[in-house]
């Protein structure tokens, strides 16, 4: 968005419904998805819940609520949520009865939703009333752009409808309806949106980058007691041998040429010849005979240390 | 940790022949020697059901092979992973836990979901943070558990008499004393009960449990932590009235139990990498499995339990890292390395 005109709905539709997608990016709001969003007609239920509930506590709160401190505008956008749902349900009650979806939690859940929240406080307070507008209808558009399609592949993989009305697939997988499906479904989902952002918008993709916390500490090489640490002269024997392997024979080099660590899966591998030889003593001993330096971390541990901003703490401790 | 160069260098420095031979070829996997450890409950199975175990497990193979095939294709990466041979493990280890009649669809839709949901979206074997043929059997017995518990009877001649509840899983979950008592501890053992293509012979998976203890012995704490675990909530807490000992066997040869104990919590990809630490690791698994089995829905949950062990081991090991537990590990490390350069020290030669 550049400072010189005015924010307009495409300037909101592209950053709030499509690059900060509510769902997909700021992973907000996905309980009513993962569990309710088995139909596509639940899914459109809720989206459609969901854009008064949005507009309505969003322009409010920048209308009313830039004065009022947070810890009660937090409740407030409850209880403005609450009342507009419960509207909502009655209205459904009264005038639509044969609607019966199994949403009815759900559906008063919308109320305490997590997108509503962090707009109105990310945004709506801070802003004037036509950019709180416009990002309240672009993020309900953007969370409606994504239950409807997870609703609707959904019905169709677990259950072979679409609408309620029966249609051939080859084959039918219940466990897609369960909530872990759903986490799957929007899994692929984010992933395909990241994929379309890094492609197309790759100016945006730091934005879209989600920020994880690393759990544990892993003991580490660099961590570990000086006399544990590897031997410089062990280091340089290593090194002067592949320089011995290099220049007698071109095969290895070729061959190590085509190694390439970051992407060759069996970088990390070790020959398993000679590995019978086992110690008791060596219950305590470094297990140097597996993947990579880091020791005691699992994949999730691994998947962590991944996390860029964790690079980036990392640095920003060492410049200080 | 000398490689096979430094080894088998000459005294003169050179590379040998030999030694730049084997440096040439590609680091094996160590998802080769799974797959040798499988070979032995495979053969077992052949003796069983013959032909029907081959089709099973050349349909799972071929299936997660061509599958992890198509999505690099289509994502554009280096066919290079499928060298590592994590897909046929996959696709062999779905069969081997599926029944020999399963239908060919029901292998593949497995294998499918094993490569394309657990491991590829994660890059390489080692990256993914779940076991994939545990996903992949847990998908299928969340949507198909008809099929997947339809073992057919081991005495049939043509395998299509279906004996509903008959494996042993069944009959411990319903408590059904009667007939695991008939069957007998030698069929138990042998494998010689509907069940699983390849879980149901203890003495095969304990043969494939020497083949880990020879090719990566630190693997065995994992399946030791496992299996303590497992044999002491076994015998304390017997389902139905068995006695003690038969209810050890028995736990332990019902349905996945071993088979998981040996290839899924042993997984490189997901297990930690001390010697203590895989043992906690392998209890902790043994737990859940066992609670899932106590408490379960299906009559043989072990596949939801190494998932869930994967999902919270972080936990765990934040939790162990409270309780200064890596520190410790550091210590005793760094004891055990002055004591090998002690030891080097008094033998002249360089430390191992």
């Amino acid at each position: 968005m550049s400072s010189g005109r005015k924010y307009s709905f495409s300037d909101a539709l592209f950053s709030s419904t499509f690059i900060h997608n509510p769902v997909l990016i700021q992973a907000a709001g996905l309980c009513a998805i993962v569990a309710v969003a088995t139909t596509l007609k639940t899914a459109v239920l809720l989206a459609a819940a969901f854009f008064p509930v949005l507009i309505i506590t969003q322009v409010f709160a920048c209308l009313a609520l830039k004065r009022v401190p947070r810890w009660i505008r937090v409740a407030i956008y409850l209880l403005i949520g609450t009342a507009i749902i419960a509207g909502i349900i009655y209205a459904i009650d009264t005038f639509m009865p044969e609607i019966s979806l199994g949403a009815d939690i759900y559906l008063a859940l919308t109320a305490a939703n997590s997108i509503i929240a962090l707009h109105c406080e990310k945004l709506a307070v801070k802003t004037d009333l036509r950019h709180a507008f416009f990002d309240s209808v672009a993020t309900a558009l953007g969370y409606a752009a994504v239950i409807i399609p997870v609703g609707a592949l959904r019905e169709m993989i677990g259950s072979s409808t679409i609408w309620g009305a029966n249609i051939k697939v080859p084959m039918t997988y219940p466990a897609i309806l369960m909530p872990f499906g759903g986490f799957l479904v929007l899994a692929f989902f984010a992933a395909a949106l990241k994929a379309l952002i890094n492609k197309r918008f790759p100016e945006h993709s730091a934005e879209t980058e989600m920020k994880i916390k690393k759990t544990s500490v892993i003991v580490s090489k660099k961590n570990l007691p000086e006399n544990l640490a590897p031997a410089e002269e062990e280091k340089e024997t290593a090194e002067a041998e592949e320089t011995v392997e290099a220049e007698e024979t071109v095969e290895v080099e070729e061959t190590v040429e085509a190694e390439d660590p970051k992407e060759d899966d069996l970088a990390h591998f070790e020959p398993l010849d000679g590995e019978g030889k086992f110690d008791l003593s060596d219950i305590f001993a470094k297990d140097d005979e597996d993947e990579d330096d880091k020791d005691y971390g699992s994949a999730f541990n691994r998947l962590f240390d991944e996390a860029k901003d964790f690079d980036s703490d990392e640095k920003k401790e060492g410049d200080k | 940790m000398q490689n096979f160069c430094q080894r088998n260098k000459p005294a003169n420095g050179k590379v040998g022949f030999m030694a730049r031979f084997k440096r040439i070829k590609a680091p094996k996997s160590p998802y080769m020697n799974y797959l040798l450890m499988l070979a032995a409950p495979a053969i077992v199975s052949w003796y069983y059901y013959g032909a029907l175990a081959f089709r099973a497990i050349l349909t799972g193979i071929i299936s997660a092979v061509a599958v992890e095939a198509v999505a690099l294709l289509i994502m554009k990466r280096k066919l290079n992973c499928l060298s590592d041979m994590h897909a046929v493990f996959t696709g062999f280890a779905i069969a081997m836990l599926l029944p020999a009649t399963a239908p060919i669809w029901l292998i593949g839709a497995g294998a499918a979901f094993a490569i394309l949901v657990a491991k590829i979206p994660f890059g390489p074997a080692h990256k993914a943070p779940f076991v994939p043929a545990a996903a992949g059997m847990a998908f299928l017995t969340v949507c198909f558990p008809d099929e997947v518990f339809k073992y057919p009877a081991i005495d049939s001649a043509s395998f299509d008499v279906f004996d509903a509840g008959s494996s042993l899983a069944a009959q411990l979950s319903a408590g059904g004393i009667q007939h695991v008592n008939s069957v007998g501890i030698m069929s138990m053992i042998s494998g010689n009960v509907a069940g699983p293509l390849g879980t149901c012979c203890a003495v095969a998976l304990l043969g494939s449990c020497a083949l880990l203890a020879a090719g990566k012995p630190k693997r065995l704490f994992n399946v030791l932590g496992f299996l303590t675990v497992c044999s002491l909530l076994a015998v304390i807490f017997p389902r139905g009235s068995f006695s003690r000992p038969v209810s050890l066997l028995t736990e332990l040869c019902a349905g996945s139990l071993l088979f998981s104990g040996i290839f899924f919590v042993t997984d490189p990809g997901t297990s930690p990498k001390h010697p203590l630490t895989r043992f906690i690791y392998g209890a902790f698994a043994g737990i859940i499995c066992m609670i899932l089995r106590y408490f379960g829905t299906f009559e043989d949950g072990t596949c939801f339990g190494i998932l869930l062990t994967n999902a919270f081991w972080p936990i765990v090991d934040s939790a162990l890292r409270k309780i200064d537990y890596y520190k410790f590990i550091e210590k005793s490390m760094a004891k055990s390395a002055e004591k090998r350069k002690q030891k080097a020290a008094l033998k002249g030669g360089e430390p191992a």
